[in-house]
């Protein structure tokens, strides 16, 4: 089962965000950022996108390379 | 002593047996002396119960309960029934022993009404701490203790010079709410910072938790912190200052747990997210925010002890918690990864765990507070970060990929001790995300904020799947995750293991070098030289020039004097 769901995990995930960013427009707050339509929906995307790039870009400056010294 | 300090009393007493008594009696003790503890706070204490006890020319207020504090006590007992349960099939009298001495000293700690005997209670933090890793007896935990020991002695003295600058300058020992501008306040505040893991201070969290022995792992990561987060909200609550600080303490360790390879260090990681959170909560410092902080102490010790139990149960089982290494462990292990999927969700604040309740409170206490929206945003989208850190590198590595070629054939779930401790609670989160009202005695102001209404629910249920949604994307772009390998990350213990010792180093040589110069020089001036009359200091001065010499001090000295005054 665990298998059938990876597979078909994408598809699955972006019909269900498609639903949620539908459903979200009818439970907006009134007013601040939480009533723009899209704001968890780009906070969340963001929010991976962002912390993603910098480890690409940070990860060769911060590691020291070598065994895992603290592992175990 | 006070009646009043029986809870406290009886976990040291159990310390104490389980410190002499054959193995396996010890553990029972372990077992028990929680449950006759919480069976005495529940008689004993409620909120407003205070007790005096005089020694010497002191009167000490060890007990001086309140909502708060009883909350603390309460989830501290939880703590070492579950850890006690977990640790049930482990021979090992020092584990045991040291678990009640760490629970006692948590408990005395968030009880003390005076700073003399809070500092007390807050040494025997650090000392259970310092035993919890040393058990494990390995010569990196033997490093690792002796470090995080270091850090505890550090706080300690802090505490301790900042308790007698207060105490000198405004004659009250009680242990209360100040402000910054109070001398020796900073002092305070940087001891529980420490206790708190604040940034460039945290590198002792994820170096000696996961080094420590299996109890250890189990329950540091329930008292040491949270009693620094509770100093912090008892004594500073409202200090715009903290907004900052937890502001940078949540995003700080995000990158590391992205990249570490051992995930009991990405855990130990998480943990000082969610700890970030927290003090940027209490430096809002109103009744919601402060609500939220309380329960979402709870909450993430109930998550994190349930993850951390797991990663022990992983590394008994395997031999190693290292994501490169694992995967595929649901086949064998299904019960633990139940376990780490609710504990998971109730990290990223899925509803219907009490993790849910407890995020949206603190962040809705933070919204309504005097905070830059980016901030909030920032706070708000840690959820959303946290169906990385959690969910792809602890469940996802750990659990649900495809196995690591290393593992062995044949392995077995959790013993059944440690699945129960795991399963109580995972119990809890989910009472307390389900049951409504459940958490309500987890809010030591009372607010009424709740965040089970239609409009917040889908909102943050719309954040949590387009971030899955977009790592998704992102990997099959190529962009996802570097690969785990092993690797060592350079962090803020950078600063005291490289930077510090160079700068001594450097410092050491100049210093050297300037003195072997002062030596050259007074050796050619007191030395006869070869063909010379005298050396310098030989001669003869005349008065005039002493004079001068006298006089141009003596106006230096003015000068120095008249710009002093």
């Amino acid at each position: 089962m665990i298998e059938r769901l990876r597979k078909h995990a994408p598809w699955l995930l972006i019909g269900a965000c498609a639903v949620l960013a539908v459903v979200g427009l009818f439970f907006r707050a009134d007013s601040g950022p939480e009533s723009w339509p899209l704001f968890y929906p780009i906070l969340g995307s963001l929010a991976v996108i962002v912390p993603v790039a910098l480890v690409r870009l940070l990860a060769p400056v911060l590691r020291m390379g070598g065994e895992d010294k603290h592992a175990d | 002593m006070p009646i009043e300090m029986a809870p406290v009393g009886i976990l040291l007493l159990g310390a104490l047996i389980a410190a002499v008594v054959p193995a396996r009696i010890a553990a029972l003790t372990t077992l028990i002396t929680p449950l006759a503890a919480a069976w005495a706070a529940l008689t004993l204490l409620k909120p407003g119960s205070t007790a005096t006890w005089s020694i010497m020319a002191y009167q000490l207020e060890p007990v001086r309960a309140d909502h708060f504090s009883l909350v603390m006590v309460g989830l501290f007992l939880f703590a070492a029934l579950a850890a006690a349960l977990y640790g049930l099939g482990i021979r090992d009298r020092l584990q045991h022993a040291s678990l009640l001495l760490y629970i006692a000293g948590g408990t005395g700690a968030v009880l003390a009404g005076d700073m003399i005997s809070f500092f007390v209670f807050f040494e025997l933090i650090g000392l259970g701490g310092t035993l919890l890793v040393l058990a494990a007896r390995t010569p990196e935990a033997s490093a690792a203790a002796v470090r995080y020991l270091v850090f505890q002695v550090t706080a300690g003295l802090t505490l301790l010079a900042g308790i007698l600058t207060v105490a000198s300058s405004s004659g009250d020992w009680s242990f209360r709410a100040m402000d910054l501008q109070e001398s020796g306040a900073w002092l305070m505040m940087l001891a529980f910072g420490i206790k708190a893991g604040i940034p460039l201070l945290h590198g002792w969290i994820v170096d000696a938790y996961p080094k420590a022995s299996l109890i250890g792992l189990a329950v540091l990561v329930a008292v040491t912190t949270k009693v620094g987060i509770y100093g912090l909200a008892h004594v500073f609550a409202g200090e715009g200052i903290l907004v900052g600080v937890g502001t940078v303490m949540a995003l700080w360790p995000l990158f590391y747990t992205l990249v570490e390879n051992d995930l009991k260090r990405v855990v130990a990681y998480a943990m000082l997210v969610q700890l970030g959170l927290m003090v940027a909560g209490v430096g809002v410092g109103s009744a919601i925010a402060l609500d939220g902080v309380a329960m979402h102490i709870v909450m993430d010790v109930l998550f994190k002890m349930t993850l951390f139990m797991a990663l022990g149960v992983v590394l008994l089982r395997v031999g190693t918690t290292r994501a490169d290494r694992l995967g595929g462990l649901w086949r064998h292990m299904p019960l633990t990864t139940t376990f780490v999927a609710v504990a998971v969700a109730a990290n990223v604040a899925l509803p219907l765990t009490g993790g849910f309740i407890s995020k949206k409170t603190l962040l809705a206490g933070i919204e309504y507070g005097e905070v830059p929206v980016v901030v909030w945003a920032v706070l708000v989208s840690l959820s959303a970060m946290g169906t990385l850190y959690a969910g792809v590198r602890v469940l996802w590595e750990g659990f649900l990929k495809p196995p690591g070629s290393r593992q062995p054939a044949s392995i077995d779930d959790a013993p059944a001790p440690m699945a129960a401790a795991m399963g109580l609670l995972v119990v809890a989160l989910l009472l307390t995300g389900t049951v409504p009202g459940l958490t309500d005695w987890l809010r030591p102001q009372a607010s009424d904020y709740t965040p089970l209404y239609a409009g917040k629910i889908i909102g943050h249920m719309q954040m949590l799947l387009f971030s899955l949604a977009a790592y998704v994307l992102l990997v099959r772009a190529g962009f996802g995750l570097p690969r785990s390998r092993p690797a060592t990350w350079l962090d803020a213990e950078w600063l005291y293991r490289r930077a510090l010792p160079t700068i001594a180093g450097v410092a050491r040589r100049a210093l050297i070098s300037l003195r072997n110069r002062a030596l050259q020089i007074i050796g050619r001036m007191s030395t006869p030289g070869h063909g010379r009359v005298s050396a310098t200091l030989e001669r003869s001065w005349p008065i005039g020039l002493m004079g001068l010499w006298a006089a141009a001090l003596l106006a230096a000295l003015l000068l120095f004097g008249i710009r002093s005054a």
